[in-house]
C-alpha cells in the first residue's frame, strides 16, 4: 500500500467518505443520529416505533408497484386489479403484502400509541412528539379508507358508500360532506380519482414529513427512560416540582428534568450498534410476518362493484368495525352522535392528553385515572368489534327462538329478508344496520298493506326516502310474504 | 464504526460493534432481498414479457393467385395489461404453386407500408424509395434487411399466419 504515491488518485471508500465529508459533513450527521445516546434501561418496547417505519416502507414500495399497474377508473379499476392478482408476476405477493401491510400497521400504530399511553411518554417534554403521532395514527386509518375502495369490488363500493354515508348524518353540513368527500352526490367515478389522489399523493406526502418530523422530535429530545426507573429517580426531588411556588415557575421542573436525564444518558448504550440491532431484528421479524400473510392468505377480491345489488351486505374493514358496530347502539336522529361525535371526542382527549395529564409520574400504577380511562376505550373498541364480528355472519342461528311460532308465509318473509339483505340497513333484533330505521315495531305503527306498497315504492309514501324500490326485483307475492313476516315484529 | 480508533474503546468493544454492525447488515440484506425480488420481478416482468405470437387467418387459399402478390388485411387482437386492443395489420402473400410466403407489410427500413409494383415487378416504398424483390431481397434504397417473412400453414383450405413485428431499421432480424 505504501507503494502506491501520494498523487495517483485512486477511487476508494475511503476517499468516497472523504469527499463526502468535506461536501456534507456526513461524521458529525452520523454521530448526531446514531452515536447518540439512548438511556439506560430502554427495552424490546421501544422498537415498536421502528416496526411503524418498516411497515411504512413496505407499504411505500407495494404500493408504487400496485400504481404501475392500476387503473383509477370504474371501467378499468376492478380489470386491473385483476390482471396484477392473475397475470403480473408477483402481483399477487405485492398485493397481499400491501393489503396485510395495512392491516398489520393499523395494530402496531394503535400498540404504539398505547405503550407510550401506558408509559406516559407524552409528558413534558415530549408534548410535540405525541401530537405528531396522533396526527400519524390518523393519517395511518385514512390510508386504510381510502385504500380500500380502489379496488372497486362490491365490499369497495359498498363500504365506502356506508363510510361516506356517516358524515352525512352530520345536522346542516352532512349533506355538503358527503358530496365533498365523494367529490358529487352519488359514489363514483369522481370518488375514485379523489380517493386515489389521496391514497397515493396526498397522505404519503403527509406521512413522510410526519414522520420526519416526528424522527426528528424522538430524537431532539432522545427517548423517555422506563417509568419505573424514572419514577424511582423523581422521589428524591419532588418536593421542589410539587411546589411550584419554592422554585421559579417552570424551571424547576424542567432543570430536575434534564438533569436526571443526563444521567440516565451517561450510563445509557449507544444508538448503534446496539439499539439500532434490535430494531433491526424486529423489521426482519414484521417483514417476515406481512410476507408470510401475503403469500398464505390471499388478499380478498369480491365480484366488481354493482351499485343496483340490493342483496349486499357492506362491512368495513376490520378496523373500522367498533365504528360500524357502536352505530348500531344510536337511533336514526343521532346517529350522527355516534359516528362523527364519538369519534371526534376520541381523537380530541388524544390530543389534549399530554396537557391534562401534567402529574410527573409517569408509571402507571400512579396513574390509575388514566389507566382506568385507557382501559375503557380498548376493552370499548375490542368488544365492539368482537360484537360486530359475532352479528355479522348470516345470522340463522340468533334467530330461530323467535321463528319457532311463525307460519310458512311468515319463515318464508323471514328468509326473503335475509337473503334480500335488509338488515344491511335495518336493524332487526338488535342486528343489522342503520342507515334505515330499525324493524321491530314496525307490525304495530303500520298494517300490511302500508309495508307492501312501501316495499314495492318507497317514494310514494316518503319521497325523502333513500330505501331503493324493491318490486321488481321482488314479486308481489314475496312482497306480501316479508309484510306478513315483518307484522310479526311488533 | 469509524470512531473505534479516535475513542480508543478495548478490542473486545471493537469486535462486538463490528459483529452487530455485520449483523445489522445482514438483517437490511434480508429484508431488501426478501421484498426485492418480487418487488423487482413485478416492476419489470411484463416489461420484458414477450407475448406469443397470434395465428391469424389470412382468407381461403383460392383468393391468392399464382401470379401476382396479393395483400390481406388481419385483425390482430393485442393484449395491453387488462386491455384488450384490436389492431389492422397489413401482409403480403405470394404464391408459387401450393406454397405460399407471406411478408410483414411494412417496410424493413421505418416500418412504411410498401405496395407492389405490377409493371416493374417489385415491391416498393414510397417513404425512402427502398424497393424489394418478389422475393424479398433489397434491390436498392435504404432498407438494412430483405422483407420480413411470417411463419404460414395451410389449415382446412385456409391460409393462416403467425402475425409479428420486428426491430426496424436493422441488419439484424429481431422479434420486438
Amino acid at each position: 500500500m505504501n507503494t502506491v504515491p501520494e498523487k495517483r488518485r485512486r477511487l476508494s471508500p475511503r476517499r468516497v467518505h472523504l469527499w463526502l465529508e468535506q461536501r456534507l459533513g456526513v461524521n458529525a450527521i452520523w454521530s448526531a443520529l446514531f452515536l447518540r445516546k439512548i438511556p439506560y434501561g430502554v427495552n424490546w418496547l421501544y422498537t415498536l416505533g421502528f416496526v411503524n417505519v418498516t411497515l411504512f416502507l413496505i407499504q411505500a414500495v407495494t404500493g408504487t408497484i400496485l400504481a404501475m399497474y392500476y387503473s383509477p377508473s370504474p371501467d378499468h379499476a376492478y380489470g386491473s386489479v385483476q390482471y396484477i392478482m392473475t397475470e403480473l408476476p408477483f402481483g399477487w405477493l405485492i398485493r397481499g403484502v400491501h393489503h396485510w401491510g395495512a392491516s398489520v400497521m393499523v395494530v402496531t400504530v394503535a400498540f404504539h400509541a398505547l405503550a407510550v399511553f401506558i408509559i406516559a411518554a407524552y409528558k413534558y417534554p415530549r408534548e410535540a412528539t405525541w401530537l405528531g403521532g396522533v396526527a400519524l395514527l390518523l393519517v395511518t386509518l385514512g390510508f386504510g379508507f381510502t385504500g380500500y375502495l380502489l379496488p372497486w369490488d362490491e365490499k369497495a363500493y359498498w363500504a365506502t358508500t356506508v363510510g361516506t354515508n356517516m358524515a352525512g348524518t352530520v345536522p346542516l353540513i352532512g349533506g355538503a360532506l358527503v358530496r365533498i368527500l365523494r367529490g358529487g352526490a352519488e359514489l363514483g367515478a369522481l370518488t375514485l380519482t379523489r380517493f386515489f389522489a389521496a391514497h397515493v399523493l396526498l397522505f404519503p406526502a403527509s406521512i413522510a414529513a410526519l414522520i420526519g418530523i416526528h424522527l426528528f422530535m424522538v430524537i431532539r429530545q432522545g427517548v423517555s427512560v422506563p417509568p419505573r426507573l424514572w419514577d424511582r429517580s423523581a422521589q428524591k426531588r419532588l418536593v421542589s416540582w410539587k411546589k411550584p411556588e419554592t422554585s421559579p415557575v417552570g424551571h424547576g421542573r424542567e432543570d430536575d428534568y434534564h438533569r436526571r436525564y443526563e444521567t440516565f444518558k451517561a450510563n445509557g448504550r449507544p444508538f448503534f450498534p446496539d439499539v439500532v440491532f434490535e430494531d433491526a431484528v424486529m423489521a426482519v421479524l414484521v417483514t417476515l410476518l406481512v410476507l408470510g400473510l401475503g403469500m398464505f392468505v390471499a388478499a380478498p377480491l369480491e365480484a366488481q362493484a354493482d351499485p343496483t345489488n340490493t342483496s349486499y351486505v357492506p362491512r368495513p374493514e376490520w378496523y373500522f368495525m367498533f365504528l360500524f358496530q357502536m352505530l348500531k347502539y344510536f337511533p336514526g336522529s343521532l346517529e350522527w352522535v355516534g359516528s362523527i361525535v364519538l369519534p371526534s371526542l376520541i381523537v380530541l382527549v388524544l390530543v389534549l392528553l399530554p396537557f391534562i395529564d401534567r402529574r410527573p409520574w409517569r408509571s402507571p400504577f400512579s396513574r390509575p385515572f388514566a389507566m382506568g380511562a385507557g382501559a375503557v376505550v380498548v376493552v370499548g373498541i375490542v368488544g365492539l368489534t368482537a360484537l360486530a364480528f359475532q352479528s355479522t355472519p348470516s345470522s340463522t342461528a340468533g334467530t330461530e327462538g323467535a321463528s319457532a311460532n311463525l307460519t310458512s308465509t311468515q319463515l318464508a318473509g323471514e328468509r326473503l329478508v335475509e337473503a334480500q339483505g335488509c338488515t344491511g340497513c335495518h336493524m332487526i333484533n338488535g342486528k343489522g344496520g342503520s342507515v334505515g330505521p330499525p324493524l321491530n315495531g314496525v307490525g304495530s305503527r303500520r298494517d300490511a298493506s302500508s309495508i307492501q306498497s312501501y316495499i314495492e315504492n318507497p317514494k310514494s309514501q316518503n319521497p325523502a326516502a333513500k330505501m331503493p324500490a324493491f318490486s321488481p326485483p321482488l314479486s308481489q307475492q314475496q312482497v306480501e310474504e316479508i309484510a306478513q313476516y315483518l307484522l310479526t315484529l311488533k | 464504526m469509524m470512531k473505534d480508533a479516535a475513542t480508543g474503546e478495548e478490542t473486545r468493544e471493537v469486535s462486538r460493534r463490528r459483529l452487530l454492525g455485520y449483523a445489522i447488515g445482514g438483517c437490511i440484506a434480508l429484508i431488501g432481498g426478501l421484498l426485492g425480488v418480487p418487488a423487482v420481478g413485478a416492476a419489470i416482468g411484463p416489461a420484458l414479457r414477450r407475448s406469443e405470437a397470434p395465428w391469424v387467418d389470412l382468407g381461403p387459399v383460392d383468393k391468392f393467385p399464382e401470379a401476382e402478390p396479393t395483400v390481406a388485411q388481419v385483425q390482430i387482437t393485442r393484449k395491453d395489461g387488462w386491455i384488450e386492443a384490436t389492431e389492422a395489420k397489413t401482409v403480403w402473400v405470394i404464391r408459387q404453386g401450393g406454397d405460399f410466403v407471406v411478408f410483414n407489410g411494412r417496410c424493413t427500413h421505418l416500418g412504411c407500408a410498401f405496395a407492389w409494383q405490377a409493371d416493374r415487378r417489385e415491391f416498393a416504398c414510397p417513404c425512402h424509395g427502398g424497393r424489394f424483390g418478389k422475393d424479398g431481397r433489397v434491390l436498392g434504397g435504404p432498407p438494412p434487411r430483405s422483407l420480413d417473412p411470417l411463419p404460414s400453414r395451410v389449415d382446412n383450405g385456409v391460409l393462416q399466419a403467425q402475425y409479428m413485428d420486428f426491430r426496424l431499421g436493422v441488419a439484424e432480424r429481431k422479434q420486438t
